[in-house]
């Protein structure tokens, strides 16, 4: 990944808002010599979670713990309950424009609304995501030896595709076809899902996008195994890859299939089931543009997911805070 | 190239895949004539396990279809009862609930409500003007709407199109709105003044219309909000002089409807319910084999293949009025026939003869013979006895019987002599109870079961297609798409010059990928479908375990009832699991239930659905139970791995003697 270091490139939104990527690939700290305002954290559920939490709030003057409760449609902050219409409340109660945010703890719809919360105050802002890989991840154990390993990575999926207020393209009355970009994971249930929950009368288009390369060599085969029955079953458009470890490659796979969806006036929506960059590309993406939808089924991680800590990235996104365009 | 894509014409079994006009899709079912579907002024509960047909039937009654551009000659008959169809959008409506809108939560449902059934009013006023009626066209685009009309949407609103273009934009400000209530709130109002105005103009103004009754249906109710639920329920229990509201719900998924006040809806006093599998298996498998082959014959029709039966007219399946028709046997006789052509089935007779005859079962047959024979200490009697110059059935069936522990060898081998001397003496071939008329299926899946490359017969033919998939005929469209695809990837297969047939042998493996992509599917079955999955797999491989005796002596054991004694012991999981599993048609409930509760799970038979059979390799005939006991059930439906390993285990050991396990050596299941 090194090759990638200190590259930048720039990405003119619609609506004159700009954002710019800089990214600095391996985390170290010695490298960050102004502290942050303010740093975004969730609960630890692995030992990389616990080291990047660790590392964050280190790095900050602020550390603010921070969860999104897809059930009542609020952001729990410290304690307190944020709807996710007051988003505004978040900025107020902790200013800043250099904000870190702990991508291996937080969960996408977290990340989406912190994204969106300073975007709006129409100022320019800093993202700084810290996110470690994991050695491992934790595999099933199998009563069947014919079976092959599976990654254990959710326990249940409770709220499954509720909408984010905000992120909701539309009724299915209104009869528009959707562009669905799926970032594929580990868990193949997940796209069955998806795919099963979606209203079929509306026309959908699965553009699937796998995380190739992944973070280690051969995870990548987990990836196709798991989702290889519902690519046969799938009406879908087209496959992508995007890194698993690189939200800059992803970003690129949005913006093309969004710059493409506008053609014939579909609603583009995505469904980050795949790696934590991956949703980081998405909720930026998201975040900035109020037409795109969101398919999130907020899965409930397991307890001790994944093992060791491996490489650690820091990625940074500017954003020139100009107006996020209405709809 | 592919010359005949036959299998394209089954492809959209869905009807979610289908357009709002469905005329010339639906068939109407036999059953639809005793019902009060057609003809009711109170609400219609629509009742069925998935695909079995709720939306297709929703949609047939709603006007696209009533008024569709495809018909001819409406009569203006069609305009006394008419349909506007409403499916809410599940996702949306999460977001219309107390937790996100607060106290807003129910009149946002109420104004989404009626946006919908305002929008779905004027598609049908376009549906109406474009109609052919037999008595000339109604032009209703003219109609001037009251000035009242104007007061719900801030300004003059003068015809339809102006109404549905004003509803447009109204949509789009509530959609905002609703993701962000700290938006300036829009009207929110009910439909029922509105609604009922705009039926009072259509009815002055236009003297056909002037008792017209609408009925508007609200698809798939078991998705909306419980709160949303009730809503929708005070409009059921008050239908309206000029309409009522009507709607579909998945079996076993609500077993009670309240209103807001907490009053409970009653059947038949407050709606009347068609449950779509119960009255295909009411009319019996005669009428799903008759609809069955219409829906062949329609689709493959409707893709402009010639299916070589001119006096198929296919306007008849449409309208209710020619059910008569439909009825007459000569019509049934030829339908059938037509299909019978296209799925050729064997007989069991046939199969056995093939038994005899084809090496691979043949070679199995024999190993059965023999080891009987050792079993019994008679490797005296030389394996002829069982073919030379015997009926195959014999053969086939004598396989079992020497693996029982009575009657004595000699007596078996004299009962095989009579059935050639005098059949209808013979313990094998005689007409009531003969050892042939109770196990020759059941032995002939076990002869299957050995060799899993090769298609069991037992599940093609047209009529057995229909048995596997019975009451559903999205399973039967799925047979019906696989075989004619498997057909055609069958470049070598020169059995049959018409590439209309599909052989058996293709059908039985078309049976066996269906089985096993709907056994797949269930993993997607709701929230619990790993766990409903887990079940079917349980279960199937318990009968499978079953139908493994050689012996055959309680042949086609495929379904279990529960026995009642220790019903006390079954698990509150294990109730609202086996409630799950009947709401996605996974497990079937027989209910001859007599003065028990619905919910009462101890008196029923529990039948996986039959389309799982194949995947199995189990009889998909309804023959014999297996007895559980509220434990077993509990470990079944629950217990771990390991729990349930011992379970099959247990039963294993004590449907196999120790020397009948020799012969299931291609049973590896605890290898």
């Amino acid at each position: 990944m090194d090759v990638l270091e200190g590259q930048h490139f720039r990405h003119q939104l619609r609506h004159v808002l700009m954002i710019e990527f800089q990214m600095q690939s391996t985390y170290s700290r010695g490298r960050i010599t102004n502290p942050f305002d303010v740093a975004f954290v969730s609960r630890a559920l692995d030992p990389r979670g616990r080291f990047t939490a660790g590392e964050a709030a280190s790095l900050a003057k602020e550390t603010c713990r921070i969860s999104y409760n897809p059930g009542t449609y609020s952001l729990e902050v410290n304690g307190q309950s944020i709807k996710a219409n007051y988003l505004d409340e978040l900025v107020k109660a902790h200013p800043g424009r250099n904000i870190l945010l702990d991508a291996t703890t937080l969960d996408f719809p977290d990340i989406l609304l912190i994204i969106r919360a300073y975007i709006e105050q129409r100022q320019e802002v800093c993202f700084s995501f810290l996110y470690a890989e994991p050695e491992e991840y934790q595999t099933s154990q199998f009563e069947d030896d014919n079976e092959t390993p599976r990654f254990v990575l959710s326990d249940s999926f409770d709220e499954r595709h509720r909408p984010i207020p905000g992120f909701f393209t539309g009724t299915t009355s209104e009869r528009r076809p959707a562009w669905v970009v799926v970032f594929l994971g580990f868990e193949g249930d997940r796209l069955r899902r998806l795919v099963f929950d979606a209203e079929p009368e509306d026309k959908k288009q699965y553009n699937l996008v796998f995380g190739v390369p992944p973070y280690r060599t051969l995870w990548e085969n987990h990836s196709l195994m798991e989702n290889c029955h519902a690519l046969s079953e799938t009406e879908r458009d087209d496959i992508f890859y995007a890194g698993a470890n690189n939200p800059f490659s992803c970003f690129e796979v949005i913006k093309e299939l969004h710059q493409a969806a506008k053609g014939p006036n579909a609603a583009l929506e995505l469904a980050p089931l795949g790696t934590k960059p991956a949703a980081i590309a998405c909720a930026i993406f998201a975040g900035c543009h109020r037409e795109i939808g969101i398919r999130y089924d907020y899965p409930k991680r397991s307890e001790n997911r994944s093992t060791g800590i491996g490489r650690t990235h820091l990625f940074v996104v500017k954003a020139d805070g100009a107006e996020l365009g209405e709809f | 190239m592919i010359e005949h894509n036959f299998a394209e014409a089954f492809l959209k079994n869905r009807a979610e895949l289908l357009p709002d006009d469905v005329w010339g899709q639906f068939i109407v079912p036999h059953f639809i004539s005793s019902t009060a579907v057609l003809k009711e002024k109170k609400a219609v509960k629509i009742e069925g396990g998935r695909g079995c047909g709720k939306t297709i039937l929703m949609r047939y009654l709603c006007h696209a279809t009533t008024f569709s551009r495809n018909r001819k000659n409406i009569p203006d008959t069609a305009l006394g009862y008419i349909g506007l169809y409403w499916k809410p959008d599940i996702r949306f409506c999460k977001l219309l609930t107390s937790d996100w809108l607060e106290s807003y939560s129910d009149i946002a449902f109420e104004h989404y409500f009626s946006l919908s059934v305002l929008e779905a009013l004027c598609d049908c006023v376009d549906s109406i003007s474009a109609a052919h009626f037999e008595h000339g066209s109604i032009d209703l685009n003219t109609v001037q709407l009251p000035p009242t009309i104007g007061m719900y949407f801030d300004g003059n609103v003068n015809s339809f199109s102006e109404l549905a273009n004003r509803i447009r934009t109204e949509r789009a400000q509530f959609n905002l709105w609703v993701q962000n209530p700290r938006r300036e709130q829009p009207l929110l109002f009910q439909f029922k003044d509105i609604f009922t105005a705009l039926l009072d103009t259509l009815a002055s103004t236009e003297p056909r219309l002037k008792n017209s009754f609408f009925r508007i249906f609200v698809d798939e109710f078991e998705n909306l909000q419980p709160s949303q639920q009730l809503i929708i329920n005070d409009y059921i229990k008050q239908p309206q002089s000029r309409f009522c509201v009507s709607f579909s719900v998945r079996s076993h998924a609500i077993s009670e409807f309240f209103t807001s006040t907490a009053e409970q809806l009653i059947d038949p006093h407050d709606y009347r319910t068609i449950n779509i599998e119960n009255e295909f298996l009411k009319t019996g498998q005669a009428n799903f084999e008759l609809i069955a082959a219409e829906v062949t014959l329609l689709r493959l029709h409707n893709e402009n293949f010639d299916i070589g039966f001119p006096e198929f007219d296919v306007e008849c399946l449409f309208d209710p009025r020619f059910l008569d028709k439909r009825n007459n046997d000569e019509y049934r006789k030829a339908v059938l026939a037509r299909v019978r052509r296209i799925f050729p089935q064997m007989t069991s007779t046939e199969i056995a003869q093939l038994a005899c005859t084809d090496s691979a079962l043949r070679n199995r047959l024999e190993k059965a013979i023999l080891q009987g024979l050792e079993r019994r200490k008679r490797t005296d009697i030389p394996i002829s006895t069982f073919f030379d110059g015997i009926d195959p059935r014999v053969s086939v069936v004598a396989a079992s019987v020497l693996h029982r522990d009575k009657p004595e060898t000699d007596e078996i081998i004299e009962q095989v002599r009579m059935s050639v001397s005098n059949p209808a003496a013979s313990a094998f071939t005689k007409r009531e109870g003969g050892w042939v008329q109770n196990t020759l299926y059941a032995t002939l899946f076990y002869l299957y079961q050995g060799l899993p490359n090769t298609g069991n017969l037992l599940y093609s033919g047209f009529k057995r297609y229909c048995g596997m998939s019975q009451p559903n005929l999205r399973y039967f469209q799925e047979l019906c798409h696989q075989a004619f695809l498997e057909a055609n990837l069958d470049r070598d297969n020169k059995e049959c010059a018409d590439p209309m047939v599909v052989p058996p042998k293709t059908q039985a493996f078309a049976a066996l990928q269906v089985s096993t992509k709907l056994v797949n599917e269930v993993e997607r079955a709701g929230a619990n479908g790993k766990s409903l999955h887990n079940l079917i797999m349980r279960l199937g491989h318990l009968f499978e375990a079953a139908q493994r005796r050689p012996a055959q002596g309680e042949p086609e054991v495929n379904h279990f009832s529960i026995d009642e004694a220790d019903s006390v012991a079954l698990k509150d999981d294990v109730h609202k699991l086996l409630k799950e599993a009947l709401m996605w048609s996974i497990l079937y409930r027989t209910d001859d239930t007599k003065n028990k509760s619905d919910y009462d799970i101890v008196q029923n038979d529990y039948v996986p659905n039959p389309i799982y059979a194949p995947y199995f390799g189990i009889s998909y005939r309804k023959k014999r139970k297996l007895a559980l006991k509220a434990e077993q059930i509990n470990t079944i439906f629950l217990g771990t791995g390991t729990q349930y390993q011992d379970l099959l285990k247990n039963y294993t050991n004590k449907w196999m003697s120790s020397k009948d396990n020799i012969l299931g050596t291609n049973y590896d299941m605890f290898s």
